[in-house]
């Protein structure tokens, strides 16, 4: 175990096991599902992910520019959201699908 | 100690939420697990100390962006697709087992690091003498990052703007003459499939 | 001076700039406007310059920006002001601001009228540049700039072929001597680890550098010239460049560029001088190219043609004063050329313009009468081409003449002597075929037509008379030569080194200069007798008289044919040879052999472009297991 600041509860390799484990998650769920709904869920799971790991680090440097990262991240997350939601409904217009795999209109 | 014990729960409860989502057929139900999930994430924020950021998650994810998707799921209404495949034929087991080789490379690597603390300053008990976390966090967020944080509205206005034309509803006379309609194979297509 | 030095060159380039940019849907028949008050304006500061740098025994450095800094290769962008350059820039304003007003007559109504001012005032702004540089770089970049707008401007016709193939014969042939001027750069950085002419010159003098290394770099100095300058064997593309607009043939191949030759050389003179091989190439050179000119343009029909030979023959001249250390000889020369040859190309263009676009002077005659103040402004440019006491060529050839007697070198003289006859009969036989006579040898409508040019043409005819008339008296023999005294400092430092004598007018200049005189009258009177008394107008007589010979002359001395026969011809065949064997076979070849094989390649791969974008990130995923795995586990 890494060693910690004296008053951190909590290892920081644990942040990053969990990251981890969350980040592949989102990874599996991408790769594997077909709705194009989920896959949104998941690629929100991994900027949780990556939120853990910079709360998990700002707090193990005593440094605040992690913090402010996730905020930064969240806006990205909420301008994704939006814009993913837009093109899904788009899509379900004229397709009236949303598993992905029928989208291969760019097959070479 | 409690510390601990608190987090493990929490990050079991969290991974357990994310396979959850990922497998649910049901949208609605992917979604419910997505925010506790969430729900999970802020516990962890708090339990770091991170409290501005734990409320931010809760009301911005768990709140903002998932109702986004409620509604959105519900216009579209999406339970049709329940009954068909879900999952890629073609590659979820060869996904599957190689996310799980890379977690695990991932998880040896971690092992074998040993990390040492830059020692910023910015302690809990240095925090909580400076004002609180709220306080502290936005002295260095309207200090050090302010051009960041005005971008960051820009980009918001962006997606709003992208996101409204994208779903602004087309003429009827385009959406007739739409050539790519799903079983239509164009002659363009056929013809490329011959060189 | 330090202030405004940088405008001369800046106005005609501002005035190319705006000309090129507003002149074909703005400004178009009022182009030439800007150019000629541009060209006004420099002409006026070179005045001023010119009365500041009188007398200074060092020159003025101004000192722009820093244009090249790679370690020690150190290139500022700076103007060097010394008499030489003063010289030069009354010259290159002074005859370009009348060729400027006259060309607004002369390209009336043309399609390219602001395209021709727009690449003159380039011009200006080129020549300028070159004679205004403090090292030769800079000096390297006005010589390819100017050679770069007299391409522009002898392909102005670019519809005509014969102008377009004319401009191209310039650009290369123009080339081969610039390869050796880059090369002599280039030698002179890596000998003297500077291009700055003080510096170079210091070095020199001060005879820290090897003979043989200063003959070299004097040779390839010396090629560029022989390039830019049309000396025998590069000077066959001068005569074809006669198909720009005459104007252009005036200020560029008459007054100002194909004299840069000649001021590299007076300006390396401290280099020259220390290389005394190499100044006798010069000299040989020069008295070669001098004559063969000469006797080329006895046998030309073309006015143009005969001018441009004459051109060459004279530029022979200056090298031939060049070649004994006559410096300032060989600058009062170019001035007093410039001024005489503007004139004749100008008359000629006046001729041409007033003819309808006729060039061939056996379709002419009779013209003294109808166009007459053409007729006297060129009768004028001729008695000073010929060395007619008291115009311009009178002092200035026969300067050339009586310093290369002094120096002992008797062949030069006698063959420049010859040389002079040649150019007296040359010229007066122009003379008497285009004006004597009764009538015009031309059909009715060009003859019912003909018309004295209007005033913006004449005047400048006028002005450039007078200087041609008066221009001789600056360089009167010995120490009464204004113009020797006044280039004195430029060029004290090389005429120590050689040891040139001070001037003092004796009674041999007095014979010389009087037997000079006579050898010209002798040629004029012989024209004269041919041309005019046995009413033999036309060239035949010359073939009667000398049969092969004057078919070799008329034909150049075949230089061309065996230029094509053999230069030509070889890179032709080889280029050919290379295109066939080479190009098709191997680069074709690999060409289509590598798209044959990436057709098949993108054949054999195109399934894995899927179209679902999972598909490409399970890609993604792969790299990363691949790479996570050799870098930490490998």
């Amino acid at each position: 175990m890494a060693p910690t600041p004296a008053d951190m509860p909590i290892p920081v390799d644990w942040y990053l096991y969990l990251s981890a484990a969350l980040f592949m998650t989102g990874v599996v769920g991408v790769l594997t599902r077909r709705n194009l709904f989920i896959i949104l869920f998941s690629i929100e799971l991994m900027m949780n992910a990556v939120n853990l790991n910079l709360v998990g680090f700002s707090r193990f440097h005593e440094n605040l520019t992690g913090q402010n990262f996730v905020l930064f991240t969240m806006v990205v997350a909420a301008a994704e959201a939006a814009v993913g939601l837009a093109i899904a409904t788009a899509l379900f217009r004229n397709r009236q699908t949303l598993m992905v795999d029928l989208f291969d209109r760019m097959k070479g | 100690m409690v510390e601990k014990i608190l987090f493990i729960i929490f990050a079991v409860m969290t991974v357990a939420g994310g396979v959850g989502t990922i497998t649910r057929r049901n949208v609605i139900h992917a979604l419910l697990l997505l925010v506790f999930t969430f729900l999970n994430v802020a516990a962890i924020f708090f339990l770091t100390q991170a409290y501005f950021l734990a409320v931010i998650q809760i009301l911005v994810y768990a709140g903002a962006i998932l109702v986004l998707f409620v509604f959105v799921i519900m216009f579209l209404n999406l339970r049709t697709f329940q009954e068909q495949e879900q999952t890629h034929r073609g590659q979820r087991w060869v996904a599957l087992v190689l996310s799980v080789l890379v977690l695990a490379e991932f998880i040896i690597v971690l092992a074998g690091i040993t990390f040492v603390s830059a020692k910023g300053g910015f302690t809990p008990e240095a925090i909580t003498a400076a004002g609180g976390s709220t306080r502290v966090f936005s002295n260095a967020l309207f200090n050090q990052t302010l051009l960041p944080f005005e971008v960051a509205s820009v980009i918001l206005l962006v997606a709003m703007v992208g996101a409204i034309i994208l779903v602004k509803k087309e003429k009827a006379a385009n959406v007739a003459t739409r050539e790519w309609e799903p079983d239509a194979e164009s002659p363009a297509e056929a013809a490329e499939e011959e060189v | 001076m330090q202030n405004y030095v940088w405008l001369i060159p800046a106005l005609p380039f501002a005035a190319f700039v705006v000309t090129l940019l507003l002149g074909r849907w703005w400004i178009k028949a009022e182009s030439h406007w800007i150019p000629i008050l541009a060209m006004a304006g420099s002409f006026g500061l070179s005045i001023a310059a010119f009365i500041q740098i009188r007398g200074a025994e060092e020159p003025v450095i101004v000192r722009m920006w820093q244009w090249f800094s790679v370690g020690s290769f150190q290139v500022p962008l700076a103007f060097q002001i010394d008499q030489l350059t003063a010289v030069m820039l009354l010259v290159v304003t002074g005859v370009g601001l009348l060729i400027f007003i006259y060309s607004k007559g002369y390209m009336h109504g043309d399609p390219g009228y602001y395209r021709f001012f727009a690449y003159m005032s380039l011009f200006a702004f080129s020549m300028l540049l070159l004679v205004l540089a403090n090292n030769y770089l800079l000096l390297y970049f006005g010589w390819e700039a100017v050679g770069l707008c007299s391409y522009y401007l002898i392909g102005f016709f670019y519809h005509k072929p014969e102008a377009a193939a004319a401009g191209k014969k310039a650009f290369i042939v123009n080339r081969v001597g610039d390869f050796g001027f880059g090369l002599g750069v280039m030698l002179i950085f890596v000998t003297f680890g500077t291009l700055d002419y003080t510096g170079v010159f210091a070095k020199v003098a001060g005879g820290a550098v090897g003979h043989n290394v200063l003959v070299a770099i004097a040779l390839l100095l010396f090629m560029g010239a022989m390039g830019k300058s049309a000396q025998f064997p590069l000077h066959v593309w001068l005569p074809d460049a006669m198909e720009g607009p005459t104007p252009v043939s005036a200020l560029i191949h008459a007054a100002t560029m194909v004299t840069a030759g000649v001021y590299l050389v007076a300006r390396s003179s401290v280099i020259f001088a220390s290389a005394p091989a190499a100044l006798l190439v010069v000299g040989i050179v020069g008295t070669f190219t001098a004559i063969f000119a000469a006797v080329i343009g006895m046998a030309q029909n073309d006015i143009k043609k005969v001018l441009a030979y004459s051109t060459v023959s004279q530029l022979g001249y200056m090298f031939m004063a060049l070649g004994v250390g006559a410096w300032s000889g060989a600058i009062f020369h170019l001035v007093a050329h410039a001024f005489f040859k503007a004139l004749l190309f100008l008359g000629a263009g006046s001729v041409i313009h007033s003819m309808g676009g006729e060039q061939d002077m056996r379709c002419m005659g009779g013209l003294a009468r109808r166009i007459p103040v053409t007729w006297i402004t060129f009768m004028t440019g001729a008695l000073a081409l010929s060395g007619v006491f008291p115009f311009a060529g009178f002092w200035s050839k026969d300067e050339i003449l009586g310093k290369n007697f002094q120096a002992g070198v008797y062949v030069v003289w006698f063959v420049g002597l010859v040389a002079a006859f040649i150019t007296a009969f040359y010229t007066f036989r122009m003379v008497f075929v285009t004006f004597w006579g009764k009538e015009t040898r031309s059909d009715e409508k060009t003859c019912a037509l003909i018309h004295e040019s209007p005033k913006s043409m004449t005047w400048p005819l006028i002005l450039l008379a007078v200087a041609s008339t008066v221009g001789g008296f600056i360089g009167l023999p010995g120490s009464f030569g204004v113009i020797q005294r006044f280039l004195e400092p430029v060029f004290s430092r090389a005429s120590d080194i050689l040891g040139v004598a001070e001037p003092s007018v004796g009674t041999l200049d007095i014979v010389l200069m009087v037997v000079s005189l006579v050898v010209a009258l002798m040629g004029m009177g012989l024209a004269w007798l041919i041309y005019v008394r046995r009413a033999q107008d036309l060239p035949q007589f010359f073939g009667a008289l000398f049969g092969p010979v004057y078919r070799v002359v008329y034909n150049k001395f075949y230089v061309d044919e065996f230029y094509a026969a053999t230069f030509v011809r070889v890179a032709v065949d080889g280029s050919r040879s290379v295109w066939h064997n080479f190009d098709e076979k191997v680069i074709d070849g690999a060409v289509h052999g590598s798209a044959w094989l990436w057709q098949n390649w993108g054949r054999v791969v195109r399934p894995l472009q899927t179209g679902r974008v999972q598909n490409y990130l399970l890609g993604i995923l792969i790299g990363v297991f691949v790479i996570v795995t050799v870098v930490v586990f490998l």
